[in-house]
């Protein structure tokens, strides 16, 4: 089953729109289910995530104004849960022990955080923790130009493979992992 | 001389990707009824139903047509006898969305020139499956001149409508082939009492 | 009650199946007229018909177990095995990260892709789904679950599951369960949902498989194999009997392996209706268009009359014949009409010229109601063909081709008896 992880667009405040690269990637029919990690931030984006998928899923970001997406959820796809967030909420940002803690919390397989702009992905005590980055490269505190990036999760029976699509320069590198259900 | 049971004859058509709804928003016309599973359409079908519009009793002749490329050679022979077509796709389908440029150029290509043409964005009821905003069929309506509605066979809505508005639009064009000669018509009274009440 | 004729013929066919070698031909003239469905036979004549089985009795068996595990071998190869992803070959440790930008991956544009054949296999399995779920809606057989569901031979955690979770997975259009969490204004959690699984279709269990997802299989299955036709709408109705027939077999071991039996026939009696399902022959001389021509002409010599009043109507024979031609009737009656007529069409030996028969007696026999009707009520009378008496249609059928083949002063290649 594949799932597209992708979040912190920020359009049209911070960036004019999705890279070119990226929108051709992202045709319609191949993916099943979206997991956003938040910050749209306007009906556009998400009338667009749905022309991808029929399965779309939000948690709120910091700039998303005027919607009522959950704070987080928590989705089951086969034998895994995964937890989605956005993550301005977990303090300090992108730390690895609030991390574990909010996946302990929410009892998940798999945690999903964005808000850092900064692509991660990291297995810490046998749970993945995945963060797609921003989907546009937009300016964030922490980070002034950050590649644009998302995730493309193929979720098995007892494994997951990553893909992980990055926009360095003009090109898209893509890169692939795998996580393991521990027995 | 036997009365006619209608004055004009209108042939419709409905085409579009299968799986779209055409079967079912045909039913739902001619039959006022949903079905989930309708056994898929092998080649062409048909259906009567007789309305009247504007004072006249209009006898429809719909004809839905399979889908899949294979069949096109058998159905684009049915396009130059229609005098109005409906392209239908589904709202949270949008391949069936992409191909209407497709569609549209087989109506180009083997339709009258001086057809009418609607489109139908089908299964509107399953809002939390839409994957096709309404404004990007509108969009793309507009851009070929052409009507457009969002339709649901399923909860009954805009079927109705949608063949009244193209079987009005083929009536306001003029005189047509099938026409009976026309008696003394005079406006319908149900229009008459809704500008007194407005 | 059953008459002597119908009597004589069951015996004779009891006895003809019990020879060593079965002799087609006389096969052939007792099924003609309907395998008695009493006695259970129909699977086993069909198998021979359809020249699944071979004449002779003692090469059933080998003959059997090759098939059946040929495709137990393909189902692996088409079905289950696309599930699993390779590695980039020079991947030693798959948990540590690779670059494939220059490999394959799930959004690779590139047409001649592997992931982009598993695309667009996608795209004929979804139009497969979509017309093995409508097969038959009026019968509850398609919806419920098959005895034997193929099972995989064992996934990598151990547990068999079966084979129609792998078709599932690539095509299942659901909404993924979810819990929402919420916080509410005092700065606690509100967690809702577990919510629906919002689907548009009911789908049994995990370790079930409806009878119509063995069909989807098949299908997808065939449509792998003989990507020159792929899957067109239609193969569906043509499979559906055959598999019915075959799943219901009075014999547990029969039914145990119908799936593979019924792909086997179903592959045989496509290579010979084939040309009609392919678009590019519509008007070759094999083609659905020459088809329905000779319908035409065939109606023409032995009802000009009715032939005539249909011309003058405009009612041309892609309206009703092309869907009577294209899946041998089997969406003109109930199913177990459609059975009875197939054991004709299964008998003749010059397939299919007897369908094109019983469709001028179709028309034929309701030549009242024809000549009598406007252009509406003759469509509405051929889209929904009132007489479901099978023998009388078979009757008029072999009535008509006797006096074609008197008027050509031919002796009938086979004794084609009339019932009384």
């Amino acid at each position: 089953m594949l799932v597209l992880v992708i979040g912190d667009f920020h359009i049209p405040f911070r960036s004019s729109g999705l890279p070119a690269q990226f929108k051709k990637l992202l045709v319609p029919g191949k993916i099943q289910h979206i997991l956003c990690t938040g910050n749209l931030c306007t009906k556009e984006t998400l009338d667009y995530l749905r022309s991808i998928a029929g399965d779309v899923h939000v948690v709120r970001g910091d700039f998303d104004e005027g919607y009522t997406f959950p704070e987080q959820k928590v989705v089951t796809v086969g034998q895994f849960r995964i937890g989605l967030c956005h993550g301005h909420q977990v303090v300090p940002w992108g730390d690895g022990e609030s991390l574990g803690s909010l996946q302990r919390q929410l009892d998940v397989d798999v945690l999903i955080t964005g808000h850092t702009h900064q692509f991660e992905s990291f297995n810490r005590d046998g749970k993945l923790f995945l963060n797609p980055g921003s989907a546009t490269g937009s300016w964030t505190g922490l980070k002034t130009e950050p590649a644009p990036s998302f995730a493309l999760l193929d979720i098995q029976s007892t494994n997951i493979v990553i893909y992980i699509y990055q926009l360095l320069g003009d090109e898209v590198k893509v890169e692939r992992e795998e996580f393991r259900k521990p027995a | 001389m036997a009365k006619r049971s209608y004055d004009l004859l209108f042939k419709l058509l409905l085409i579009g990707d299968s799986g779209v709804g055409k079967t079912c928003i045909l039913f739902r016309f001619s039959d006022d009824a949903f079905n989930t599973t309708f056994i898929s359409t092998i080649g062409i079908d048909f259906k009567i139903k007789t309305i009247e519009l504007k004072g006249k009793k209009i006898k429809l002749q719909i004809w839905d047509t399979a889908g899949q490329e294979r069949f096109h050679t058998i159905t684009t022979s049915y396009y130059r006898g229609a005098m109005g077509i409906m392209l239908v796709y589904d709202i949270t389908q949008p391949k069936s969305f992409d191909n209407i440029a497709k569609w549209l150029r087989n109506i180009e290509e083997h339709a009258n020139e001086d057809v009418e043409k609607m489109l139908l964005g089908n299964k509107c009821d399953m809002e939390d499956r839409r994957a096709i905003t309404r404004e990007r069929g509108e969009d793309i309506a507009r851009q070929h001149g052409i009507r457009f509605l969002e339709t649901s066979a399923k909860a009954n809505i805009n079927v109705e409508r949608a063949f009244y508005e193209l079987s009005e639009a083929i009536l306001d064009k003029g005189p047509n082939k099938d026409k009976a000669p026309e008696p003394q018509s005079l406006p319908k009274p149900r229009q008459e009492l809704s500008k007194c009440c407005s | 009650m059953e008459t002597a004729a119908a009597r004589s013929r069951r015996d004779e066919l009891s006895a003809i199946l019990q020879q060593e070698v079965v002799s087609l031909d006389q096969l052939r003239s007792c099924c003609f007229h309907g395998v008695p469905d009493e006695l259970g036979l129909r699977p086993l004549c069909w198998k021979l018909l359809l020249n699944y089985l071979p004449e002779k009795k003692s090469k059933w068996e080998s003959a059997l177990v090759q098939q059946r595990n040929l495709y137990r071998v393909w189902t692996e190869e088409f079905i289950i095995s696309p599930g699993k992803q390779d590695l980039p070959e020079d991947a030693v440790d798959s948990s540590s990260r690779h670059d494939i930008t220059c490999d394959d991956h799930p959004l690779n544009p590139n047409p001649q892709s592997t992931w982009s054949t598993y695309f667009k296999d996608n795209e004929v399995l979804v139009q497969i789904d979509k017309d093995a779920r409508r097969l038959y809606p009026d019968m509850c057989f398609f919806q419920r679950s098959t005895e034997f569901p193929l099972r995989t031979a064992g996934s990598d955690d151990g547990t068999k599951m079966v084979a129609a979770e792998y078709l599932r997975r690539r095509i299942d259009q659901c909404v993924l369960k979810s819990n929402a969490i919420v916080k509410n204004r005092s700065g606690g959690w509100n967690i809702s949902g577990g919510a629906k699984r919002a689907t548009q279709y009911l789908n049994l269990s995990g370790t079930e498989e409806a009878h119509w997802e063995v069909v989807e299989r098949m299908l997808f299955l065939y449509a792998k194999l003989n990507p020159g036709q792929s899957y067109v709408q239609g193969m569906n109705e043509i499979i559906g009997p055959l598999y019915f027939t075959f799943s219901t077999d009075k014999d547990k071991t029969y039914r145990e392996h119908a799936e593979a039996d019924t792909f086997f026939c179903f592959t045989n009696l496509m290579a010979e209706i084939r040309d009609r399902f392919i678009k590019h022959l519509d008007d070759s001389s094999s083609g659905i268009i020459s088809s329905m021509n000779r319908l035409m002409g065939m109606l023409k010599e032995a009802d000009e009359v009715l032939w005539k009043r249909l011309m003058e109507l405009d009612v041309k024979p892609q309206y009703f014949s092309f869907r009577w031609l294209m899946v041998l009737l089997s969406q003109e009656f109930a199913l177990p009409e459609v059975l009875h007529l197939w054991d004709a069409l299964f008998s003749d030996a010059h397939r299919f010229d007897l369908l094109l028969d019983i469709c001028v007696a179709m028309l034929i026999l309701i030549r009242d109601q024809l000549l009598d009707g406007d252009f509406a009520a003759t469509m509405k009378l051929l889209q929904n063909y009132p007489i479901s008496d099978v023998d009388q249609i078979l009757c008029k059928a072999v009535q008509l081709r006797r006096r074609v083949l008197d008027n050509l002063e031919q002796l009938p290649e086979h004794p084609l008896e009339l019932t009384p």
